[in-house]
């Protein structure tokens, strides 16, 4: 290459390094040193060989599952109640989640000049208010409303939309929180207001995210209306409590298949939504990227989209109507008694035998067993979700059969991973593994690896291809177009899904309490079964104070991403 | 195969009754049954209205679209099986400035440069684009060639639209190929600036002294008169054919008059 001798080099600039960057990066490692000290690191302790049979059968009678027709017609039936619970809790969810996602994020209490200044204030209290109903996991919130409302199908669709509208709000906030700034601002100086700005420059950038994040929120109160079977309520989980106990694997088998083939449906769906989505985006980019050739990203009628929304628009009143739902229930003259009487019962908070002390290890052992379960789940997801990715981005990406077979075996796997409800799973790993931290912090990361592994797949699909494909078509590996194009682009917001699934894994310790492993999971189980009301309180509040200080960390490390 | 094909290889790029259509509807036609050969050095301006097909003649190039029927045939390998791994060597001598710059937001701009050279790299050693990209010298050199240097270190996605197209130049300059493509190369870039980015990419295509390999250079541009400026041969296309195929100096006003007129019969 010829530069023109005119020109003489100019001064080459020096480099400077992303030292919060680095800070934030160090912290992360040494958190995860933490955790793993915090739960020993000695094979020997840990490992208890002679529970492999168990396990072993457990898994062989995945492909013996009990298909008698009492069985089946069980199965059936208690798949719709779980559907039914699954369906009007996602909807309440999305409602609250909405509204609320949009009061969290951080550019609606924003001037357009400047910082937030006093703007902040009206932030933080919103994600407090937030974070008081997300810092509960749905089971909890079963435990409490089992408590007022008795065992009414209400307890199951309360305990699922009101946790899951706020995460939905959380979630829905920093989804918006992650498009760039700029046509907002463009509008607001031109006069719009915040909101204006907010619903017609950012949301629709944000609308894919948000629509994959519905309708796997859906999926999620699927596997959480099975886990609050376990509470009671009834459906797929409450049979899967019963044939647990008396270690009927293949029972056990066909209520999960069907869980299973339920979330299945559910992602295949999804996906479906989001590609047609996509193909109205992809239209507009249309040019080298060599358009035309993927039948895929041909542009599309939008019938499926909204075929789906009627869908749900219908079948939302029918599962109403098929659960006997009756919103009265929540201001019967019984409801208020027991309200009162449990409010009563729980004030003051009591931290019990122990004291101080005691809650404050159990309090790190929470933290510690989130981490190490996120950091497992983390690690193996990552590289997974290229393998999971399903479109094939490019028109020439080699052999596309065997991509298919490697990423529908992948997508399988994620599924089992996620279907299977965590406290299943902990039972499963407490055969093998000694009681203490690892069989709870092993069976949330299996079940955070298929979540984490579907949600990035999720992201690298949603990458422009055009600057891996331009890399590839100047000579580039395609290996070496993914590390050095579609890494980077998708770095950040996996680096996001995993703090994100930290604060989940925060809450969802509580459920894996129930096989022993430390932390306050455990003493709310201890203090459930003893109907101690002011000790749960204690505990509640605080798990309350541990998801908040996740919660915040977790904000200050999503700052230096952007 | 005996000798470098490369070597020997006079045309550069063959397009032989070349049709591309977008979807399976016989109406969107972006190239229609187009013959072009393209000759080792030459300097080629595509021009002619928004949908002539210009940018899908730059895509069939670079073995990113292909053709619907015809044959294309990037130096002397058909563009079919450009895909696969045995003609990387032939890839990595085609450089490629896309329309929307197609650069890696997130990375800063010395590894949005340093990229330009992956085709002659192992894909582990591709990994250390990301984090020391080199060498620095000759990045800066690119850079500051389009005259931003002092932007090495930043994250590109932070550059200004200008500013991104010259570093998409630059790491075609970086990549120093045989062949380069640009896609509206100078689309978002003032007047001024237009022209010395142009005369940087055609002095590319000069060849330096110690090599004895001819660039050709194929632009799109809408910018005609700077087409006529820079380079020697000018193709005009429109609806997909072409409407005229001339040097540069026989190219009137009154022909670029008519190749942008309104055709009324095709509005109404």
């Amino acid at each position: 290459m010829t530069v023109s001798t005119a020109s003489r080099l100019s001064a080459i600039p020096v480099r400077r390094a992303r030292w919060d960057r680095r800070l934030w990066g160090s912290v992360v490692v040494v958190a995860i040193g933490w955790s793993f000290a915090q739960a020993g690191a000695d094979l020997t302790a840990i490992v208890n060989r002679r529970g492999w049979s168990q396990v072993t059968s457990f898994f062989s009678a995945m492909f013996h599952p009990d298909l008698s027709w009492s069985m089946l017609t069980l199965t059936v039936r208690e798949a719709g109640v779980t559907l039914g619970y699954a369906l009007v809790g996602t909807a309440l969810a999305l409602v609250i989640g909405t509204i609320g996602g949009v009061l969290l994020t951080e550019r609606i209490w924003q001037p357009v000049h400047g910082s937030m200044r006093w703007g902040w204030i009206g932030w933080m209290m919103g994600r407090l208010a937030f974070a008081v109903p997300r810092s509960m996991h749905e089971v909890v919130f079963g435990l409490i409303l089992v408590n007022i409302l008795g065992l009414d199908p209400l307890v199951a669709v309360l305990a699922i939309g009101i946790p899951f509208g706020a995460v939905t709000a959380k979630v829905f906030a920093e989804l918006i929180d992650n498009v760039p700034t700029a046509a907002e601002v463009e509008l607001r100086a031109l006069g719009a207001g915040r909101l204006t700005a907010l619903i017609v420059a950012t949301m629709p950038q944000a609308f894919n995210d948000l629509l994959s994040y519905a309708f796997y929120r859906f999926e999620c109160s699927l596997r959480s209306a099975a886990v609050l079977g376990i509470v009671g309520a009834g459906g797929l989980g409450f049979q899967l409590a019963l044939s647990f106990q008396s270690l009927r694997y293949n029972e056990m088998w066909t209520l999960l298949w069907a869980l299973i083939i339920l979330s299945g449906i559910t992602d295949r769906w999804s996906s479906a939504v989001r590609r047609r989505r996509n193909a109205a985006a992809v239209e507009m980019r249309v040019d080298i990227d060599g358009a035309g050739q993927d039948a895929d990203l041909a542009p599309r009628d939008d019938r499926f989209v909204r075929l789906s929304a009627l869908a749900c628009a219908v079948s939302i009143p029918i599962a109403i109507w098929g659960l006997r739902l009756n919103p009265a229930t929540l201001w019967s003259g019984r409801a208020r008694r027991l309200a009162r009487e449990l409010v009563v019962n729980a004030w003051p908070p009591r931290v019990g035998l122990g004291g101080f002390s005691d809650l404050l290890r159990d309090s790190f052992d929470t933290v510690a067993l989130a981490v190490l379960a996120t950091a497992l789940a983390w690690a193996f997801s990552t590289p997974v979700a290229f393998l999971a990715r399903r479109r094939i981005s490019s028109a020439r990406s080699g052999p596309a059969v065997g991509r298919l077979v490697v990423s529908s075996f992948v997508r399988f796997v994620l599924l089992i991973c996620r279907s299977v409800p965590p406290p299943v799973w902990a039972f499963v790993v407490v055969f093998v593994l000694f009681p203490g931290l690892w069989p709870g912090a092993v069976a949330l990361a299996i079940y955070n690896f298929g979540v984490l592994g579907r949600l990035q797949s999720e992201v690298v699909e949603n990458t422009d291809p055009t600057s891996a494909n331009i890399l590839a078509a100047t000579g580039a590996t395609r290996p070496g177009a993914l590390l050095v194009a579609t890494v980077p682009a998708v770095a950040s917001r996996f680096a996001g899904l995993g703090l994100y699934r930290w604060e989940v894994a925060i809450r969802e310790t509580v459920i894996v309490g129930v096989v022993g492993a430390a932390g306050l999971g455990r003493r709310l189980d201890e203090q459930t079964s003893s109907f101690d009301y002011d000790g749960i309180l204690a505990t509640i509040l605080a798990l309350l104070a541990v998801t908040v200080m996740v919660d915040l960390a977790s904000a200050a490390i999503r700052r230096t991403l952007r | 195969m005996t000798a470098d094909p490369l070597l020997f290889a006079d045309t550069v790029l063959s397009f032989r009754n070349v049709t591309v259509r977008y979807g399976s509807a016989d109406s969107a036609v972006a190239v229609n049954d187009l013959t072009l050969t393209v000759e080792a050095g030459q300097r080629v301006a595509l021009i002619g209205p928004s949908g002539a097909g210009k940018s899908t003649i730059l895509s069939l190039a670079a073995g990113l679209t292909l053709p619907t029927g015809g044959v294309v045939e990037v130096m002397g390998v058909d563009s079919i099986v450009l895909g696969r791994h045995a003609h990387r060597p032939t890839r990595r001598e085609i450089g490629i400035i896309s329309q929307d710059f197609s650069l890696i937001g997130p990375l800063r701009v010395a590894s949005n440069v340093a990229a330009g050279r992956l085709g002659s790299s192992s894909w582990l050693k591709s990994l250390k684009t990301l984090v020391r990209p080199g060498p620095v010298d000759e990045i800066a050199k690119a850079l500051d060639s389009v005259g931003i240097v002092d932007k090495l270190w930043e994250r590109t996605d932070r550059l200004s639209g200008g500013q991104q197209q010259r570093t998409a130049v630059a790491r075609a300059l970086f990549q120093n190929p045989q062949l380069l493509l640009g896609d509206e190369p100078v689309s978002a870039l003032d007047p001024a600036r237009s022209e010395s980015v142009m005369a940087v990419l055609t002095g590319a295509t000069n060849g330096d002294a110690d090599s004895a390999k001819p660039r050709t250079l194929i632009v799109s541009m809408h910018d005609a008169p700077l087409a006529l400026r820079h380079c020697d041969r000018i193709v005009a296309l429109r609806e997909g054919c072409v409407e005229f195929d001339l040097a540069a100096s026989e190219v009137s006003e009154q022909m670029l008059t008519d190749l942008y007129l309104l055709d009324e019969s095709a509005i109404g």
